[in-house]
């Protein structure tokens, strides 16, 4: 069979998620340990920043996190939105936000990595007090919104099973890892953006910089971040068991229930010692 | 489920010369040794509801007319036992073809995609009774045939289509029978119209609209695996 060159938005869109996929998964591994294994979010503080991005190194290792994780997630996001949009206004405006959302968040964030950060506490944005108030109103509206969508989604489902109605094609396991696969990477992407903003603090507030990471210790926030660590695990293993599945000619896809079963105890056994972390666990 | 007694059955009906509305009708069938959806639904139709309106054909798994959604789950009717089903057994068209009467759908968007990858042997030679034509020598354990020899086996059911999220949300996706059939004539050694089919199913709508969900491989009442052609037609695109 003669091939031709892939093209069209979804040939792209496939591409580059394998591609940043691969890149990135080692980086966000390094990054949960740090973050969430070795210590905990609400610890990194400006003085905690402040020291890591001392080291060049570091600084280049959360640029291309940045890179890869935003652009990574803003394609994804494009690609399921752009499936779903019929109207050409709607897709133009999709393509212009991406586009917008990409530049103004990678750009925001290379700057925030450039700058060196203030001599004392204070910054120059320091006296806007309500701006720890709004970002941490976000992170408490995304919990919010993951509660109940978890609660709601739970709910329907059990009234159709109760009712012994059927249950659409939440009967196969494909379907279970491809809904929870796209959930989590748009749960990842819209706290990265958050995260994004919060850290931007660091240069012009880093007194509000710690107002604001001190939140994630708030108890309501708990139960996010231990998902928001559950999310980025189990997308990332679903990611590279697509991509096993897609280099293999055989055929793989017949084990849809038990790498389903294989991908739920991964991302269990490896989100719980996140999880006793932040509930005060030491080891 | 023990076969000879009652067993409730659950048809999705619609009627658009009665309004329209999708509900649930339940039947209580006399359900005898080794009876299929299928039988039931004969059952039905010639002991309470002549109107209840379905397709089938062969009888015997080979032809895909009775492809429906059984407790759930697509299948064909009549290679479905009732006493291997947990009861009540709910029964459905198809998912993402409109739905005509009852249990019968219009399979034109499903074909009309079919279609669209011209799947059929395209050869060099103006016609396989050309004396000039040489025929295919393929060695023995050739690899690509033998996928070929088991994805030919689809009978073009439509339980795929059916069972696969990203038709119902992408449209334009061709879905997972049409590309599997254009990766087993694509794949044929002799096929002219190769780079013409393949540049087809790499366009948008194609293969890298699919997401390897993997439902299609579940449902396939006959083994194939339309994951697995859709993946080597990617493999055609990304190994050029």
């Amino acid at each position: 069979m003669r091939a031709r060159p892939a093209r069209g938005r979804q040939a792209f869109a496939w591409h580059y998620l394998r591609v940043s996929g691969v890149l990135i998964v080692a980086l966000v591994f390094v990054h949960l340990f740090v973050m969430h294994y070795a210590s905990l979010p609400s610890a990194a503080t400006a003085a905690f920043v402040g020291a890591r991005w001392a080291a060049a190194g570091w600084r280049a290792f959360d640029w291309m996190l940045l890179l890869l994780a935003l652009t990574h997630g803003v394609v994804g996001a494009h690609a399921m939105l752009r499936d779903v949009a019929r109207r050409p206004l709607s897709r133009t405006a999709l393509d212009v936000t991406a586009g917008a959302v990409t530049a103004a968040f990678l750009g925001l964030g290379t700057a925030v990595i450039l700058m060196a950060a203030p001599p004392g506490d204070r910054g120059p944005l320091s006296s806007y007090t309500w701006i720890p108030s709004l970002l941490t109103g976000g992170l408490v509206t995304i919990a919010t919104a993951a509660y109940v969508g978890v609660l709601a989604a739970g709910a329907a489902l059990g009234m159709r099973l109760a009712r012994r109605d059927p249950i659409g094609r939440w009967n196969y396991p494909g379907q279970w890892m491809f809904a929870i696969n796209r959930t989590a990477g748009a749960g990842v992407l819209g706290f990265l953006l958050v995260h994004v903003l919060d850290v931007a603090l660091f240069p012009f507030a880093p007194d509000l910089y710690d107002r604001t990471v001190a939140a994630y210790a708030m108890p309501y926030l708990i139960p996010m971040e231990a998902g928001l660590v559950a999310a980025v695990v189990y997308h990332a293993f679903d990611g590279l068991r697509l991509m096993l599945l897609e280099a293999l000619d055989r055929r793989a896809s017949r084990m849809a229930a038990p790498s389903f079963i294989a991908l739920v105890v991964l991302t269990i056994s490896l989100s719980l010692p996140a999880l006793a972390v932040l509930l005060g666990w030491r080891p | 489920m023990p076969a000879g007694r009652t067993v409730s059955i659950r048809v999705r009906r619609f009627d658009p010369a009665a309004g329209g509305r999708r509900l649930w009708q339940a039947y209580d069938v006399d359900a005898g040794p080794m009876m299929s959806v299928l039988d039931a639904l004969f059952w039905v139709l010639e002991n309470e509801d002549p109107t209840l309106a379905f397709r089938y054909s062969c009888r015997a798994g080979m032809c895909g007319s009775c492809a429906m959604v059984i407790n759930g789950r697509e299948g064909l009717a009549c290679a479905r036992r009732l006493e291997r089903l947990r009861a009540p057994v709910t029964v459905e068209p198809l998912r993402s073809l409109p739905v005509i009467k009852d249990l019968l759908v219009d399979l034109r968007p499903f074909f009309e995609k079919y279609r669209a990858v011209d799947p059929f042997y395209i050869g060099q030679a103006a016609s396989v009774f050309d004396p000039a034509s040489e025929p295919a020598v393929l060695p023995r354990g050739d690899a690509a045939r033998e996928i070929v020899d088991r994805q030919i086996d689809c009978i073009a059911c439509g339980a795929c289509y059916s069972a696969c999220p990203i038709v119902s949300i992408v449209p334009e996706f061709l879905g997972p029978a049409a590309l599997n059939r254009a990766y087993t004539v694509a794949a044929d050694a002799r096929d002219a119209a190769g780079v013409e089919r393949l540049h087809r199913v790499t366009a948008d709508g194609g293969v890298f609209a699919c997401h390897s969900v993997g439902n299609c491989v579940t449902v396939c009442p006959v083994g194939v695996d339309p994951l697995l052609s859709i993946q080597l037609l990617r493999k055609g695109a990304v190994h050029r």
